[in-house]
């Protein structure tokens, strides 16, 4: 009874009724969970608070161990090497392999100098107490921006003492909000572990916090010896059940999730017995988009997997109420969308088999009006679509340099191709039904039916888009679309090409118009960009930068030990600014500003300075803001009409004394378009740097009350020209668009009007109209990530094919297309690796060349200088930055002398010692002159040091391409782009090449081996066309002429075997015969003696002889009905034979036949008893008979009743004209001109055999139905 | 019947003058309209209370990193998500500013992120477009 209970469809029902069962328990569950945590909440925190602290000490003494480990190695390299000739050189290659670990290496000799390095240095002399004070032991050691954990020991090298320092960065102290900014912090790291603030304080003295709130303990060195403190803000009560509560909603989102699957399973069954197809696929689209929906308001699985891939910022789209508000959901979407229209696909697929056919014109019109509406409006949902993509999305697809792009791009590119895929597949639906509505009295001539159709939907296409306020698209994408979704709707429909190959097509189709579609928004896009540009120039003013200010100076008073800093003498005042400014937002908007500290008299101390000529003021005090000892005031810029914003903040002791001061200022400067004009490393993720288009390319004329003051082009204005912008915009919108020649050349050009700070300012950016146009390569860079993706799919497909068994090895066309595809790929390859590094090193040489040359003016230049004038040298290295306009370091031996970039030396962001590598080349090895590759953060660039003589010393010039714009003669990411262009072009066009002549060459062989299986099946009808020259040719001749004489032998053989079997059998009816006959004569003999002689026993011989007679009578129809029963039937092998595989078998020989064949059979085994080869030779016969009638479409389906299994084969073609009908059972009937005829004739006596039929059920000029009648068993 | 037809007109005038000197008034007050929407839509996680104002390329400086121009769609949801993360225990307007065609608004931000607190200081600016206010900036940092 529980059996019968839980069976079928109840199972799935009980499953859900314990997930609803689950969710409601949990639900109460939850409270008391709580409950409990609350009221226990004490003891879990000490027990939370021990947890963490032990985590944390273990986490800080794995860092110690591996620091001193790695200690240890150095030690071992060191002594291991130290014989060696190139100890040096060796000593340094191991250093720079520390530096990829993230260890700073510094290594002393025995004089305590330095001697090798590998990176930034803490120290340039053992002289600095600490190495050696605290050799054996870990400590946290301070450079001007990073704290470190550091480890120094001694080495005995030869019998001297040497020391070594190795460093682990734990703490940067700065940031940049870019692109090359690498976060190291120890504090964020277990902030984000352990979810709640971290505090450390790297030094020995550090007090624990006094905050209730907050839990204090020591970080011990490998001597357990305190060297620093850690505070955490204790877990609170209520954030740890907050968490609760969110693990049991996901746990309950999971649930409805798995009881939504649950009752689609169960529902399953019902929706198979849907009779309509329509309605079936209505009820599958709803499920799935239910399922959608449900999965969006669950928040699975963007609440529940942290990834980038759910950030709103790089892609979010209203479309929905936020069900694709990421790049993660639009592609849950449209998978959704994929599912429904793979659906529609199928359906359509099985309702154009059907030989059912629409006579009606009226409603072959109304389907044609409503399904052409229905394209159009499909079309501008794609439009819409991917407009939304480009427009409500900071990515930027056509820019993103990368072979491979980021996630997010990635995952967008395969979502735009999958709703590609959905258009092209939903409008191919379309126009297959339309086909299949066509009424066959005008559907005779299929080429000019569907000419007719074809244009027509393209004037209603046309029709449509000048009825539209705003078309989406092009005129040239629509009619490419319909273009292609009419050829991809005829090969289908008219030329039954219905295989997998058509889902490869619909991909490439899709890729072609989504692309197209993406590219024509991106253009739009470009245009919109001048209109941003003007936006962002007018964004920033006085107000603003005022905020910033403010902001800038409370974070720095607020700054935790403001106050011993201003105090301590000979404080790096310059780092201790850069890390305010760095964490300002001057920094994140790259506002030309400077931090400043002050002493108590208002002396300067020291700071930084990006971009304000300035020279130093007293102060006077003015407004003041008590509360928060800041004062803010305006002045006058000395070296134009900018003004500078400055803000003063008291740094105050305990008891109110004002030691001294922190100043800010920004400089307002109206005619600042706020495009950064500093190094690349400092450069934000600003609005310009996210344009779509190329900065570089765009021209800025900025207008103050009417008169032109600022530009970003070399292009100069004439009169007219400038009146012509300053009248265009319209008094309401303040805006306008319009076409100007700069250059002899059209530019677009958008203009603003604006007001701000009492100034009217007309901003007008303009673009060359050519810029913005259809780009060959930008089209295939998308076009190579959508081909990738197709690649993996039909690999993917190969794969399961042959796990399935579906495929058995490489068929000779794949051989053939893998050898073109091998033969011409490779080569590509290898000339696009070629030319790659081939513009590399031209790059290398470049580099040097450009840099060198700057080098040797330096030298030229500060030597001149010595002889000729009596000014110092560093004067000389300052005049030649100026006068030769070159950034240049100068080293005297290791140690930095001269750096036209000082303040980053000072800050501690560039180090104040030579780059090892440079070091080792240059002085130990004794070459002149080495490019070296160096990076500051992530951003990397080249310096060049070349060993020059200044005066009669050996100094090393530096000169880097961070400080210095070269140009090259094409950067890596323009070798990609064009690389992309054209190799993807020249790929695309051998893979459709080779395709086409594998298709060619391997066409004879496919259909030879398709003969030969036929052949081998029992067909001997088959014969091959070929219209080839060649071996072709005389191997179809020969195989034609093998199967004709194949056929006449077998016909001899069996005439002989007939003639033989007959002479032998009439043999055997003889002598059979004989045996009777011999004794009814001599009883008829002895009757005849008897009734000569009157013999008185006449009438017992009379009726002995003929009992006699009548016997030997019987004995002979007995010998006759055996005789006859012999004859009747062949010898059958009667076995238990399954239908499907035997029937899918005999439909496989036709597969390269112009004839789609659908099998519409039960999954059920339909056994029956028969001869399996004659049963496939029976369904053979029928299929080519089909064939022969001119049928390009059949279906096999099946039909139950109590006692036998009914197959039908329904075929489309001339049908049998019914004076003949009912003799096509007949042997030795037919309407061929080759055959016998006994086709049909062989196979009805094999029908009855078994005790099943065949029958004509039904023909005409639409079609024929033959019926195969299998007893069931 | 003539002293009814005048009493219409000028009821008829009166509401006209009414109806204009409200529409004029509703343009100069609507900077502080739209800051109170702002406000009050933080406070109650309700952006759609003010996301009819941003503009069709709105600049945003979030706290978590978020930083540049978007469009109007997806600033709703960006917004909508740092709400969300960084949940509002006050959202307090200090200052306004407004001008012809342009207004700010600064103040203090107190979030919860993750259970842990944290204050902010934001700026909020306005700018005209198409004769309508629009929100031209937002900078919570």
């Amino acid at each position: 009874m529980v059996k019968k209970y839980f069976s079928g469809n109840r199972k799935f029902l009980s499953s859900i009724a314990v997930v609803v069962i689950a969710i409601v328990a949990l639900g109460i569950i939850e409270p008391v969970v709580v409950e409990n945590k609350s009221s226990n909440w004490e003891n879990e925190l000490k027990e939370k608070i021990i947890l963490i602290e032990k985590s944390v000490n273990k986490l800080f003494s794995e860092k110690q161990s591996s620091l001193i480990n790695n200690s240890e190695q150095l030690k071992v390299k060191i002594r291991s090497i130290i014989n060696e000739r190139d100890y040096h050189s060796l000593l340094f290659e191991h250093l720079q392999s520390l530096n990829k670990l993230g260890y700073t290496a510094e290594i002393f000799d025995s004089a305590g100098n330095l001697s090798a390095w590998n990176n930034n240095i803490l120290t340039d002399s053992v002289a600095d107490d600490s190495i050696m004070k605290y050799a054996g032991q870990t400590r946290f050691t301070h450079s001007d921006l990073l704290i470190y954990l550091s480890y120094s020991d001694t080495v005995h090298i030869n019998g001297s003492i040497n020391y070594f320092l190795l460093s682990l960065p734990m703490e940067k102290e700065y940031s940049f909000k870019n692109d090359y900014y690498e976060n190291i912090s120890f504090v964020d790291y277990l902030s984000s572990k352990y979810k709640t603030v971290f505090n450390i304080y790297y030094n020995s003295s550090a007090d624990y916090s006094l905050d209730g709130r907050k839990h204090s303990f020591d970080l011990l060195n490998n001597k357990k010896e305190k060297i620093g403190v850690a505070t955490f803000l204790k877990p609170s009560k209520d954030s740890s059940i907050n968490y609760i509560k969110e693990d049991f909603k996901a746990v309950q989102a999971l649930l409805v999730f798995f009881a939504f699957i649950l009752a689609g399973f169960g529902l399953y069954k019902y929706f198979k017995k849907i009779k309509y197809r329509f309605i079936k696929f209505l009820w599958a689209a709803f499920y799935i988009v239910l399922l959608r929906i449900l999965l969006f308001i669950l928040g699975i699985p963007s609440e529940y997997i942290p990834t980038e891939l759910a950030n709103a910022s790089f892609f979010s789209s209203a479309f929905g109420f936020g069900i694709v508000k990421s790049p993660l959901e639009f592609f849950i979407t449209i998978f959704a969308f994929l599912v429904i229209t793979v659906q529609a696909y199928k359906y359509s697929n099985e309702y154009l088999n059907e030989k059912k056919k629409n006579e009606n014109i009226l409603i072959f019109a109304s389907i044609l009006i409503g399904l052409t509406a229905f394209y159009f409006i499909s079309l501008r949902g794609l439009g819409a679509a991917l407009r939304s993509v480009i427009f409500d999305s900071t990515l930027r697809y056509f820019k993103e340099s990368d072979l491979i792009p980021a996630m997010p791009i990635f995952i967008m590119h395969i979502g735009v191709l999958i709703l590609g895929f959905c258009s092209i597949v939903f409008s191919v639906v379309i126009v297959l039904l339309i086909f299949k509505s066509i009424p066959s009295k005008i559907s005779n001539n299929k080429y000019l039916v569907v000419a007719v159709l074809f244009f027509f939907f393209q004037a209603a296409g046309y029709i449509y888009d000048i009825t539209q306020k705003q078309p989406q698209g092009t005129p040239v994408i629509r009619i490419i679309h319909i273009s292609v979704c009419f050829i991809l709707a005829f090969m289908i429909f008219y030329s039954n090409k219905r295989t997998v190959m058509n889902y490869v097509l619909f991909l490439f189709a899709a890729s072609f118009i989504s692309i197209s579609l993406l590219s024509h928004y991106n253009l739009a896009l470009e245009r919109e960009s001048l209109k941003i540009i003007s936006k962002e120039i007018t964004r920033s003013n006085k107000n603003l930068l005022e905020f910033f200010l403010t902001q800038t100076l409370e974070s720095a008073l607020n700054k935790e030990n403001i106050s011993n800093i201003i105090v301590s003498p000979d404080y790096n005042y310059e780092a201790e600014a850069f890390k305010i400014w760095s964490r300002s937002p001057l920094q994140r908007e790259s506002v030309v500003s400077s931090v400043n500290f002050l002493n108590a008299s208002k002396d300067y101390l020291g700071g930084i300075n990006f971009g304000i000529n300035e020279g130093y003021n007293n102060y006077f005090n003015t407004s003041t803001d008590e509360e928060q000892n800041i004062i803010i005031w305006e002045e006058d810029y000395l070296y134009s009409n900018a003004k500078l914003l400055k803000g003063l903040g008291e740094i105050k002791s305990n008891d109110g004394k004002v030691l001294g001061y922190v100043e800010v200022i920004v400089l307002y400067d109206v005619n600042n378009l706020g495009l950064f004009e500093g190094p690349e490393f400092f450069s934000t993720k600003s609005t310009y740097s996210n344009l779509a288009l190329d900065l570089s390319k765009i021209k800025i004329f900025d207008f103050h009350n009417g008169v032109l003051l600022n530009t970003f082009s070399e292009i100069n204005l004439s009169s007219e020209q400038e009146n012509i912008i300053l009248n265009s915009p319209d008094k309401l919108n303040n805006e306008a668009w319009l076409y100007l020649q700069l250059n002899n050349e059209e530019n677009l050009v958008y203009v603003l009007n604006t007001k701000l700070d009492d100034i009217k300012r007309t901003i007008a950016v303009a673009l060359a109209s050519k810029t913005i146009s259809w780009n060959l390569f930008d089209f295939f860079k998308v076009f190579f990530i959508h081909s990738f993706f197709i690649i993996i799919l039909i690999a993917a497909a190969v794969v399961i094919g042959f796990g399935r068994k579906k495929i058995s090895g490489l068929t000779f066309r794949t051989q053939l297309l893998t050898a073109f595809l091998v033969i011409s790929i490779i080569p590509l390859i290898l000339l696009a690796i070629y030319f790659r590094t081939l513009t590399e090193e031209s790059n290398d040489s470049a580099t040097f060349y450009k840099l060198g040359k700057r080098a040797v003016r330096v030298e030229k230049y500060v030597n001149d200088y010595l002889i000729s004038s009596g000014i110092n040298i560093n004067s000389i290295f300052d005049k030649a930055t100026r006068d030769l306009a070159v950034n240049y370091e100068i080293y005297d031996d290791k140690k930095l002398v001269y750096s036209s970039e000082n303040i980053f030396h000072k800050i501690g962001l560039l180090p104040g010692i030579i780059n090892p590598n440079a070091y080792n080349k240059i002085v130990n090895k004794g070459i002149k002159e080495i490019v070296v590759e160096e990076n500051i953060e992530k951003y990397n660039f080249n310096s060049f040091f070349y060993k020059g003589k200044i005066g009669n010393r050996d100094y090393i010039i530096k000169i880097s391409d961070s400080f210095n714009n070269i140009l090259l003669p094409m950067s890596s990411t323009d070798v990609d782009i064009f690389l992309f262009g054209s190799y993807s072009l020249a790929v695309i066009l051998i893979i459709i090449l080779s395709t086409f002549l594998a298709n060619q060459i391997s066409s004879p062989i496919r259909k030879l081996t398709i003969a030969t299986r036929s052949v081998a099946g029992g067909d001997l009808n088959v014969e091959l066309k070929e219209y080839s020259r060649g071996e072709t040719k005389e191997l179809i001749t020969g195989f034609n002429k093998m199967v004709r004489e194949l056929k006449k032998s077998q016909l001899e053989l069996a005439e002989l075997e007939r003639e033989s079997a007959w002479k032998e059998m009439a043999k055997q009816v003889a002598h059979e015969i004989k045996n009777p006959l011999t004794p009814m004569k001599l009883a008829v003999q002895q009757l005849i003696i008897a009734h000569k002689d009157q013999s008185p026993k006449f009438n017992d011989i009379f009726e002995k002889v003929t009992n006699t007679v009548i016997n030997q009578i019987e004995t002979l129809k007995n010998i006759a009905s055996e005789f006859y029963n012999f004859a009747r039937m062949p010898n059958l092998k009667l076995e238990e034979v399954m239908l499907q595989p035997v029937i899918s078998d005999a439909v496989n020989l036709f597969i390269e036949e112009a004839v789609a064949i659908s099998v519409d059979l039960p999954s059920d085994n339909l056994i029956v008893l028969a001869d399996k080869d004659q049963v496939k030779r029976t369904i053979i016969n029928l299929i080519r008979n089909s064939v022969q009638a001119n049928a390009n479409s059949i279906l096999i389906s099946y039909e139950n009743d109590n006692v036998s299994h009914i197959i039908n084969i329904a075929d489309n073609g001339k049908g049998i004209e019914k004076e003949i009908a009912n003799r096509i059972f007949d042997a030795d009937f037919t309407t061929k001109v080759k055959g016998m005829g006994l086709g049909l004739s062989i196979a009805k006596n094999f029908m009855e055999s078994i005790t099943g039929s065949v029958i004509l059920k039904e023909t005409s000029s639409n079609g024929t139905t033959i019926q195969l009648k299998f007893p069931k068993i | 019947m003539k002293t009814s037809l005048n009493i219409f007109l000028l009821v008829v005038l009166f509401f006209g003058a009414m109806s204009q000197s409200y529409a004029q008034d509703k343009f100069e007050d609507e900077p502080q309209v739209i800051f109170n929407k702002i406000e009050s839509g933080i406070k109650e996680f309700d952006v759609n209370r003010f996301s009819d104002y941003f503009q069709s390329e709105t600049f945003v400086s979030f706290i978590n990193g978020v930083s540049g121009s978007f469009s109007s769609n997806q600033l709703f949801f960006i917004v909508q998500d740092f709400i969300n993360s960084y949940k509002p225990i006050s959202f307090r307007i200090t200052k306004i500013s407004s001008g012809p065609q342009y207004s700010f608004a600064t103040g203090f931000y107190n979030y919860s992120y993750e259970g842990i607190k944290g204050v902010a200081k934001f700026y909020i600016s306005l700018k005209t477009e198409n004769g309508s206010w629009r929100i031209s900036q937002i900078s919570i940092n």
